[in-house]
């Protein structure tokens, strides 16, 4: 690959609209209305709404239309096909978050930059797996940039949450599993063992399922009869919903959380569920420093999370590393998987 | 191991006890005998001899893993727990966990607590590789002597009783013995089979309720009035020449109190009596700390018994001669307790009935109890029975009323681990001369309007962070209740403050209406 010229202006950088390509006159994942967005991902963080045109991956785009409106002007791409605009090349690559979650590569003159959006590394039966891009610049997300978050092992974690289940239905309760109404419900969906009692959703998640379902992921047949849950049932609902009158309602429950800070003890007393399993989509400690080394980027630009710690690490190991400021940066790390 | 870690990890979290319960229960069901063992072994409390400190381990970690300190501390600071910050890095995540418990016990922990640093740091390294980060957590726990879990004792015994198909009586009083973690222990311990001595057992212990201010418009004459003591509260059992004291909190306690047995010893009678065990020396009860010196020490040294010694303050009989005789009115009782007890040893007392002829005279004698070693009075119907403990009505405990000072915010902090929470630790300080010292941390009780009023006033007032501790401007009063003082070398102003809590904030004052600390040396000294 040829080397980036020092002293011409970066490919990409951030503008009061987002990350913008000027060259190319485009932005990647845009927190105002502009005129080319290109979307890694359907959470409300990534995806905004009154842009005149998108470009997102093809499996993305159901997800899209309901997030952000039945008309929106939407160009999608298959994973590893690239178009030109303005002379930039663009093309997307699995990240492995959710269902149609795109890496954007970038390239201009020679020059390549990936912006990750977010990413984990670990298998998941309801989207691609993520494919490291070799690049010259590396934007990365860093949600769980601390050596704290190691994620065990998916598989094992989706048997506690059956075998938490079981063990619940047989004492004639309701289990209600906290998750995300776009990605995680589904991921959990997927791996959810239906002999062992009925499944509910609320209509937020069963409109997403759609959209996976067209897309030819799997997902397991949903209770939608009217009328209150059985014992033995399972409830996927999205986080809001704890403490609510829904939750009391069903006054002989237990709940569970599944997410990357359940990892942190403090963190699943703060929850007030009564479990906490440790699931997450994004990458973990390990699989960001696996990412960069995979990318074996010039540079890395840090965002989306623990940006410091991250970023003095990678230059204390020998790897360029900036922070790459957006709004979101303000925020705890914390709440902003919650904003999801 | 991983089961056993996996289940602590589960309790550790968990609020109701009957899942608590379900989840020991759920551990032993599956356990195997050698394996459960060394739970059952752990889990009553016993310990291994401290090989290191958490900082230690955290310097380990950080040479195995090259991790710098700074990012360390940086976890640290969101996990908020030490072990398990050091847990999360270094535990395994994948399918590697082959450890057993026995073989972390028996092979690793026991023989090599003695091994010079060099090679414990080794074979911990080592150990942290081959296990998954709930097993790391334990592991961390142990090596520091601070491992503790959510279980009690006498949840234990309900759990291993309900697995085994035993009463639980007779689980607590095979788990009095002492208990070696052994597959045989283990299998002895949940056999069917019952023997002749276990037969000795307390009854279920009444509780007092909160007084009701109804009960002053009653006649005094109807109400039998004792100290409530600040003690531990047991039964003492005398069967068949054989002496048991059980706790309310611990269940059965072997050879923890010698005197007391001694004592009982020379009961003439067989019976069952309830009552307090004190620190007492020179003929007055020490403070309560003296006493959880004596029962947190594993073994009773000479040195302990001469410094703490203890009594037993007996305050009702349950059974005489093998007879339950609970159903009996209380001035009965008391009638028969005076006169068994006539012919004890020197480490039994009675509890003093306190005569009073009206409730003002009692109040005022209740302000008094502190210097009693009392948390005040407790009344009892003299004509009641023993009821069983859920049963409300006819033993009140009319506290003292707490001391109260006026005192200055000086820092706040959030509880460590918890981002989004309020400033709810705050340290109070007092005049002392023209300065204020701190003497007392307190966790805030006040309400979400309160709180977000002291969350404004730290962030507005703020002069210096250290670590998670802001250090404010002194300009915010409270009015701070505590319910004792305790002499305290370990303490900057030289006393402890027990139990001290906000009663409210006191937005009408000024610094100059704080109080000096020379109330409470005064306090102090009044005892």
């Amino acid at each position: 690959m040829p080397m980036t010229d020092p002293l011409s202006p970066p490919l990409l950088q951030i503008n009061e609209n987002g990350l913008f390509c000027q060259v190319g006159n485009f932005y990647i994942d845009p927190w105002r209305s502009v005129d080319f967005a290109v979307i890694t991902h359907g959470h409300s963080d990534h995806a905004k709404a009154h842009s005149r045109a998108y470009l997102c991956a093809k499996p993305s785009a159901s997800i899209l239309r309901i997030r952000l409106g039945k008309h929106i002007n939407l160009q999608t791409l298959p994973y590893g096909e690239s178009i030109t605009h303005n002379g930039v090349k663009i093309s997307l690559h699995p990240a492995g978050h959710i269902l149609g979650s795109a890496q954007v590569r970038v390239e201009y003159k020679g020059e390549v930059w990936v912006v990750t959006g977010d990413y984990k590394r670990e298998p998941d039966l309801t989207c691609d797996p993520f494919e490291p891009v070799p690049c010259h610049t590396l934007v990365t997300e860093s949600t769980f940039g601390l050596p704290i978050f190691n994620w065990p092992n998916p598989e094992e974690v989706h048997k506690d949450i059956n075998a938490w289940w079981d063990y619940n239905a047989i004492q004639g309760k309701i289990c209600i599993l906290f998750a995300y109404s776009l990605g995680k419900a589904q991921r959990l969906l997927s791996q959810l063992d239906a002999n062992i009692g009925p499944i509910h959703t609320n209509p937020a998640i069963s409109a997403i399922n759609k959209a996976y379902e067209a897309e030819g992921v799997y997902l397991p047949n949903l209770d939608n009869s009217s009328g209150d849950a059985r014992p033995g049932s399972l409830l996927i609902v999205p986080p809001s919903y704890l403490n609510s009158r829904f939750t009391e309602s069903h006054y002989i429950n237990t709940t569970a959380h599944a997410s990357g800070w359940m990892a942190l003890k403090g963190m699943q007393i703060q929850n007030r569920s009564d479990r906490g399993f440790v699931l997450s989509d994004h990458a973990d400690w390990k699989g960001l420093l696996q990412t960069v080394e995979d990318c074996n980027p010039e540079k890395v630009l840090v965002t989306h999370g623990f940006v410091e710690p991250l970023v003095k690490y990678l230059n204390e190991t020998g790897v360029q590393a900036y922070a790459l400021n957006t709004p979101y940066q303000a925020e705890s790390p914390i709440l902003r998987e919650q904003n999801e | 191991m991983k089961a056993f870690s996996k289940m602590l990890s589960l309790v550790s979290r968990m609020s109701d006890s009957g899942e608590k319960r379900s989840a020991v229960m759920d551990y032993f069901r599956k356990a195997e005998s050698p394996e459960a063992a060394w739970a059952v072994w752990l889990l009553s409390g016993n310990k291994i001899k401290k090989w290191t400190t958490l900082r230690v381990l955290q310097q380990w970690c950080l040479d195995t893993t090259q991790l710098p300190n700074w990012l360390f501390e940086e976890s640290y600071n969101l996990a908020g727990d030490l072990a398990e910050t050091i847990a999360l890095i270094v535990g395994q995540t994948g399918e590697t966990d082959t450890m057993k418990l026995k073989m972390l016990m028996e092979e690793i922990l026991i023989p090599f607590s003695q091994a010079d640093e060099i090679v414990k740091k080794d074979i911990i390294i080592k150990t942290w590789k081959s296990l998954d980060t709930d097993s790391v957590y334990v592991l961390n726990k142990l090596l520091t002597g601070t491992f503790k879990t959510k279980i009690s004792q006498s949840m234990l015994c309900k759990a291993l009783a309900e697995v085994g198909g035993l009463q639980e009586s007779v689980v607590m009083h095979r788990l009095s013995h002492v208990f070696t973690p052994t597959e045989e222990s283990y299998n002895a311990l949940m056999s069917p089979i019952t023997q002749e001595n276990e037969s000795s057992r307390p009854f279920p212990f009444y509780q007092g309720f909160p007084m009701d201010p109804a009960i002053q418009t009653t006649d005094i004459q109807e109400w039998q009035a004792e100290w409530m003591w600040n003690g531990f509260r047991a039964q003492l059992i005398h069967h068949a020449g054989e002496v048991f004291i059980w706790s309310e909190e611990e269940g059965l306690m072997v050879d923890r109190f010698p005197e007391i047995e001694q004592s009982a010893q020379i009961l003439s009678e067989d019976g069952i009596m309830d009552g307090v065990i004190l620190a007492w020396k020179d003929g007055k009860p020490l403070p309560l700390s003296a006493l959880q010196k004596r029962i947190s020490s594993a073994s009773v040294s000479n040195k302990l018994l001469k410094e703490f010694p203890v009594v037993f303050i007996a305050f009702d009989i349950l059974s005489v001669a093998g007879s339950d005789c609970r159903s009996q009115p209380l001035f009965w009782r008391r009638q028969y307790l005076n006169q068994i007890l006539g012919l004890s040893g020197p480490d039994i007392l009675v509890s003093p009935v306190l005569e009073s002829s009206d409730w003002q005279q009692l109040e005022l004698l209740k302000e008094q109890a502190h210097e009693h070693c009392a948390n005040g009075i407790v009344l009892k119907r003299k004509d009641s029975p023993y009821l069983e403990w859920k049963q409300k009505g006819d033993w009140w405990e009319w506290k003292k009323n707490p001391y109260t000072v006026t005192a200055v915010l000086l820092y706040a902090a959030k509880p460590r681990g918890k981002h989004y929470a309020n400033f709810t630790e705050l340290t109070f300080g007092l005049w002392n001369d023209l300065e204020l010292v701190s003497f007392a941390k307190a966790t805030s009780t006040l309400n979400h309007v309160e709180n977000a009023y002291v969350n404004n006033f730290v962030r507005r007032y703020t002069v210096e962070k250290t670590g998670p501790v802001y250090t404010v401007e002194p300009k915010l009063i409270f009015e701070i209740a505590f319910d004792d003082l305790q002499p305290s070398s370990r303490h900057k102003i030289g006393m402890a403050v027990i139990r001290p809590r906000i009663v409210r904030l006191r937005n009408d004052l000024d610094i100059y209406h704080a109080d000096e600390i020379e109330r409470l040396i005064h306090i102090l000294k009044r005892k």
